[in-house]
């Protein structure tokens, strides 16, 4: 059985559902929570029958903001990732998950990797780049 | 005036549709048209040498490398190039704010009284014209509440999109945009609705303007001024945006119609 309101009931519930949505479309692009805030980006390495070194550079544009970068590397991996004025470097071993942190006002984010591959794989690991707020 | 006189106009369903889709707006033309950035690129290089040629790394004697910030250059934007780059987004944005404020108005304003009886009614001491302009008031109320609840999510693709200034900057922009276009379309709708029988001709009729002025604005820039449209016809987006909106808008109304008796 619906419940009967009163009008000014229902004129409050419409307007904190209009502020409620503007608030929430708010939030869900700033913080990350849509598919373009978010690139999966696979370091896919030729294949060779010896160990070599093989460097990465990628350009990440997601708009501005926080910027989390996880990499979870196959072998031992050396990144830079730097926007503005500033720069971070991971180091990592194979199998373990590392994240770095930095506030990008710009948008425009570099990342430059340097990995070890060993032979006979085609990937170095991959890299995870998520746009935050703050 | 008894009770509260906004609940004719806040309570129909065609009215609060309008304004959710007023609210969604930004973030389904944002999807429709690309505007967040959301680009990368990966490039590789096979070596067994020093990592000199890569900037943002430089190279050690020991086979390691340093980080310095020479790998993003930093963008210098100011708000010209950043209206340049998105005057198209917000051009189609500032024209569906005019139509579906319209739309509202349109609604609110058409039933009470028609224009052939307007001069009429001035005259009489118990006319009609203290309903319409009780409902204008409660338009404009709504349209208000709408249009800044809009602003948020404008204000936030702004953000990301990198305007100039922060996100005050682009709070500012988005309340002048979406107020501005709901505000701009009161009277226009007001005196379209006041000339036409009934609700769907003066939607047609808000339409018909539209297209009026971008017909206008082909060979002068006084349409622009009033609405800012360039490339609606060479942007079909906008009117898979528009058409669902008016379908569901026409539906509601002819329920409404059915159900109320009008």
């Amino acid at each position: 059985m619906a419940i009967r309101r009163s009008k000014a009931t229902q004129i409050v519930v419409l307007v904190s559902t209009l502020l409620g949505i503007g608030v929430a479309g708010m939030l869900l692009v700033l913080e990350g929570f849509v598919p373009w805030a978010t690139a999966n980006i696979d370091l896919e390495t030729p294949l060779y029958p010896y160990n070599y070194t093989y460097i990465f550079t990628i350009n990440a544009f997601l708009g501005r903001g926080t910027y989390l970068v996880s990499i979870n590397p196959r072998t031992q991996i050396e990144a830079c990732i730097s926007c503005d004025e500033q720069a971070v470097q991971i180091k990592a071993l194979g199998g373990e998950t590392k994240t770095a942190t930095l506030y990008c006002d710009s948008g425009n984010l570099n990342i430059f990797v340097k990995a070890y591959v060993e032979p006979y794989t085609t990937s170095a690991g991959d890299l995870t780049v998520v746009r935050k707020w703050r | 005036m008894k009770g509260l006189f906004i609940r004719d106009v806040w309570l129909q369903h065609s009215s609060i549709a309008l304004a959710i889709a007023i609210v969604l707006l930004p973030i389904i033309l944002a999807i429709n048209e690309d505007v967040v950035p959301n680009r990368y690129s990966v490039w590789g290089m096979s070596t067994n040498m020093s990592v000199g040629v890569v900037v943002g790394a430089t190279p050690t004697s020991v086979g390691e490398f340093v980080c310095n910030a020479m790998g993003a250059n930093r963008l210098n934007i100011n708000m010209t190039m950043f209206l340049r780059g998105y005057g198209w987004f917000l051009n189609h944005l500032s024209i569906l704010y005019f139509m579906l404020s319209g739309m509202i108005v349109a609604i609110a304003v058409a039933r009470p009284l028609e224009m052939k009886y307007f001069f009429i009614e001035l005259t009489f001491a118990g006319s009609r014209v203290k309903l319409l302009l009780s409902r204008l008031a409660s338009v404009t109320l709504l349209l208000l509440v709408s249009a800044a609840s809009s602003a948020l999510a404008l204000s936030a693709i702004l953000y990301t999109a990198i305007i100039p200034g922060g996100l005050y900057t682009a709070l500012g922009l988005s309340l002048l945009i979406s107020i501005g276009s709901a505000l701009l379309s009161i009277p226009i709708a007001t005196l379209l609705s006041l000339s036409s029988k009934n609700t769907t001709l003066s939607i047609f009729g808000l339409l018909g303007f539209v297209a009026l002025c971008l017909v206008v604005s082909q060979k002068f820039d006084v349409a622009k001024a009033l609405i800012s449209i360039e490339n609606i016809v060479e942007e079909p987006g906008t009117i898979f945006v528009v058409a669902p909106v008016q379908f569901i808008l026409f539906t509601i109304d002819v329920i409404e119609a059915g159900r109320v008796g009008y």
